[in-house]
């Protein structure tokens, strides 16, 4: 399971190549015909959370695409409830499964709603924002919290948590930041096209990262041009959301090796992002690097650097087929607005000038 | 792909707003009857949001999201909806008229079970369990606890069945493990979930279906979407806790006007020759947790009495009239729990006047469990329309009765005055009366009875009251009824605090600051 081979069954590649005739070279020629090409189609890949699809929103939001638009945000009201609830629910159930009781009479209370009764719509009252935020200042809660990589939650639960007030109102309208913080799956693919000068035409396209949905991953391969790798830093103490006993950094590391030693990416510029370094920085002060590293010295553990470069070496010991001439490696906090416009920003000038080498 | 309605403001077409109430029950009947359904040039696709239940429930868009969903790589989702729901209907085939007494045939149940038994592993092969064709992208933990009692309880139970010996009570045992919702819940909302929040959004928004309904003009795309150049606010979608809170609040009174206005969303079912007894209801659904009020229709009475308002108004408040002509919509029952008088300003939060009211709902069909109805309620007087508005829900404050279901309901019954002799009542109810089979048919042929009763009723009343006893100006004489339900005093005491207010303004305006609002918009694409 989770390998990208073509699945016998799925015979709807051919058909969706067919139907959506969006790629001027069908037959997988790859880079080889590239710079004749007016549509530069670029994957961003990655196992599940590494951030594919908020570095998406992200140059949606610089083209002036989609969330820029406030009858946009209005809509996903919903989205950004449902993480809060789903942060909620899951914090309480991890005290529970970890045996750390929640302290508070109010806030068992509160637990007890959070887990059969309260949904999307309840967070309109504004006295939920009092509630909420009650529990999750709860001794227990901030307990389970901090022994959060045994559990799945997600990245943005204290960004959520302390914009309670503002969310638990009827007046509610998401800002930017809260829809690049809003963690949506990704099911399928999902693409957008903007023009990068010379008549030429960028085609982004996103993907889901869980196992299941990388099996779809091939149906792209052969009309790619670039490939954005993404990684999170901040998975090396995590486990799978779809295998609980699966340490997810050696399966970015698998996922890895499976796409940037794929044949058909021999000559495709290749991109690897080491993403969530805000969130990197601020575990390595309190957790150890080390322990689930070997190799790494444990003085070092401490200096961000020093972990980045050691991950990198990891990383780039999976190549085995591509050329390391085109494969460039970078840091990035996909949710910071400036530093993802200036990383993507340069992902695009390597892109492009690897496309005029050919 | 598109991911905004590329809405400019030559291309927004705003239908003007309809300055007075007068207007809105009698220009409807001809637009809704009249409308082609052809391409209206008026039509402009980008002013609809298309609603993901109504999507869902439509044939023809709910395929055209499938092929959707198979360009963008995740069509699985809905093949498994797709199949659960055929499991369902199979299922309910097969056991609906089992009852597991000693004298069924137990060879034959156990046949059936076979085969929904092997129906459901296949599903669960293919879609849920690890490694499957189509394997679903659901959470670790959903996985394993859908493994878990398939092997731990289904599979077990289904082993242990010795053919020669089949006993009645493990054959209903496993009969409800197999049950459509037990196996399949926890994976079709987690499903549903990833279709709402991620695919759909942008099928929403694709040429595709904006393509699909050029192609199927105005009445279909009304059918399954929501007209958003008014805005978002005044199409307020009800909600679940609406129906727990006592208190009735200002947005709950400007939703009244709101379903009171004619929208095209509102198909009129039935119209008496002169058109003044009309019955509208909406298909749109209006709710947006469609988990729990699944079940909600929205029905408009309309009708025309050419009596004046004080005689009409005094034909509700007077309870026993009342019951006389409404005996569908629970009046009989109705009984005042509790009365309490509005809260002014200097006092806390202003809140309205509000009636506890306790009433059960019968129905016309043999067996079927009365329906409990705990209401909270307030009237108002409208000054600027010379208007009675009385609004309502259903809220738990009050213990639900033993001998009946409890069900939702909220309700507006308005008095216009139309002219000194004419009266427009209207009466929407927005209800899950949690009734079994074909609910929307059932609701629509009991409101229909209550349409005519309202017409019928006013008209007999009065003639028969004006008769009897009359005052000097012909009026029917209405100085010994009692205020049973205190209709009168609400109204004179929210008139107290709330001296002059006239809500229909204060909707009106509400309603042009969302039209700049959204025009702003449009501009700034």
């Amino acid at each position: 399971m989770g390998n990208i081979v073509v699945s016998p069954h799925d015979k709807e590649g051919q058909h969706h190549m067919m139907a959506t005739p969006t790629s001027n070279n069908p037959n997988g020629g790859s880079a080889a015909t590239a710079k004749n090409k007016s549509e530069i189609t670029v994957l961003l890949l990655g196992a599940g959370e590494s951030g594919k699809s908020t570095l998406f929103k992200q140059v949606q939001f610089f083209h002036g695409v989609g969330i820029t638009h406030d009858q946009e945000r209005i809509e996903l009201i919903e989205i950004v409830r449902l993480n809060v609830l789903e942060n909620a629910k899951n914090l309480v159930a991890a005290t529970q499964h970890l045996n750390i009781p929640i302290e508070q009479p109010e806030n068992r209370e509160t637990a007890k709603l959070i887990i059969n009764s309260l949904n999307t719509n309840d967070l309109e009252d504004p006295s939920w924002s009092k509630r909420l935020y009650s529990l999750w200042k709860d001794a227990g809660i901030q307990k389970a919290y901090e022994n959060r990589e045994k559990f799945q939650l997600y990245d943005s639960t204290e960004y959520l948590f302390e914009n309670l007030d503002r969310i638990c109102s009827d007046k509610y309208v998401p800002t930017v930041v809260d829809v690049i913080r809003t963690r949506t799956k990704t099911i399928g693919i999902t693409d957008m096209k903007f023009d990068v000068g010379d008549g030429k035409q960028l085609r982004l396209v996103d993907v889901g990262g869980q196992r299941n949905e990388r099996r779809k991953w091939i149906h792209f391969f052969n009309t790619v041009d670039a490939v954005v790798f993404l990684t999170s830093l901040s998975e090396f103490d995590l486990n799978l959301y779809e295998d609980n006993g699966y340490w997810r950094v050696k399966e970015s590391l698998r996922v890895f090796n499976e796409v940037v030693n794929n044949a058909l990416f021999y000559k495709v510029p290749f991109v690897l992002l080491f993403n969530k370094r805000d969130l990197f920085e601020k575990k390595i002060a309190t957790k150890s690097f080390s322990k689930y590293f070997s190799g790494f010295n444990e003085a070092e553990e401490k200096n961000p650097v020093a972990c980045i470069e050691y991950m990198t070496k990891l990383f780039l010991n999976e190549i085995t087929e591509h050329p390391l001439d085109t494969v460039s490696v970078k840091t990035l906090s996909a949710i910071d607005h400036d530093n993802s416009k200036q990383v993507f920003e340069e992902v695009k000038q390597f892109i492009m000038t690897q496309q005029h080498r050919e | 792909m598109k991911f905004k309605r590329n809405k400019t403001l030559d291309e927004t077409v705003v239908s003007p707003s309809s300055s007075t109430p007068t207007n809105t029950s009698s220009s409807s009947t001809s637009s809704s009857k009249k409308r082609p359904s052809s391409v209206n040039s008026d039509f402009d696709v980008s002013n609809y949001a298309i609603v993901f239940e109504e999507m869902m429930d439509s044939k023809e868009t709910r395929d055209l999201f499938y092929e959707y969903l198979q360009l963008n790589r995740s069509v699985e989702s809905l093949m498994f909806m797709n199949q659960v729901e055929e499991y369902r209907a199979e299922y309910n085939k097969k056991f609906e008229n089992v009852i597991c007494g000693e004298n069924v045939d137990k060879k034959q149940v156990h046949t059936k079970i076979v085969e929904i038994y092997s129906k459901a592993r296949g599903i669960l092969d293919q879609f849920v369990f690890q490694g499957g064709q189509f394997e679903l992208n659901l959470a670790f933990a959903n996985k394993d606890k859908i493994r878990e009692l398939w092997e731990t309880k289904v599979c077990e139970s289904f082993e242990k069945l010795d053919k020669e010996r089949l006993e009645v009570e493990k054959l209903s045992k496993i009969i409800s493990m197999l049950e459509t919702d037990t196996l399949f819940g926890l994976a079709m909302f987690s499903v549903n979930l990833d279709l709402r929040f991620d695919q759909f959004p942008r099928f929403s928004r694709s040429e595709m279906l904006m393509k699909f309904l050029e192609s199927k003009g105005e009445r279909f795309t009304r059918a399954i979407a929501t007209d958003i150049s008014k805005g978002f606010q005044l199409d307020i979608r009800f909600k679940p806790h609406h129906l727990q809170d006592s208190t009735i609040d200002d947005k709950f009174i400007y939703f009244g006007f709101t379903l009171a206005e004619d929208t095209p969303d509102w198909e009129l079912t039935y119209s008496d020759k002169k058109n003044t007894c009309e019955l509208y209801q909406s298909k749109t659904s209006y709710v947006f947790d469609t988990e729990t009020l699944k079940g909600l229709r929205l029905s408009k009475v309309v009708t025309r009495v050419p009596y004046p308002i004080e005689e009409v108004w005094a034909c509700f408040w007077n309870i026993d009239l009342h019951k006389v002509i409404d005996p569908m919509g629970g009046a009989e029952t109705f009984k005042l729990m509790d009365y309490i008088s509005p809260v002014s300003e200097a006092e806390g939060k202003p809140n309205y006047s509000n009636q506890q009211v306790s009433c059960c709902t019968k129905f016309p069909i043999p067996f079927m469990k009365k329906r409990d109805l705990p209401i909270t309620m307030t009237a108002i007087r409208d000054p600027e329309l010379n208007m009675i508005m009385v609004a309502g829900h259903t809220c738990s404050l009050i213990e639900t009765r033993e001998d009946c279901i409890p069900a939702q309901l909220m309700f507006y019954y308005m008095f216009y005055k139309v002219s000194d002799n004419e009266t427009r009542f209207i009466h929407t109810v927005y209800t899950d009366l949690k009734l079994p089979l074909n609910p929307s048919l059932m609701l629509k042929v009991i409101m229909l009875k209550r349409a005519k009763d309202y017409k019928k009723g006013f008209e007999q009343q009065i003639t028969r009251l004006r008769k009897e006893k009359s005052t000097k100006d012909g009026l029917m004489d209405t100085s010994q009824f009692v205020d049973a339900m205190k209709y009168n005093l609400a109204i004179e005491e929210n008139t107290k605090l709330y001296p002059n207010r006239s809500w229909y303004n204060e909707w009106l305006q509400l309603r042009e600051k969302r039209l700049s609002l959204n025009m702003s918009d449009a501009k700034s694409n």
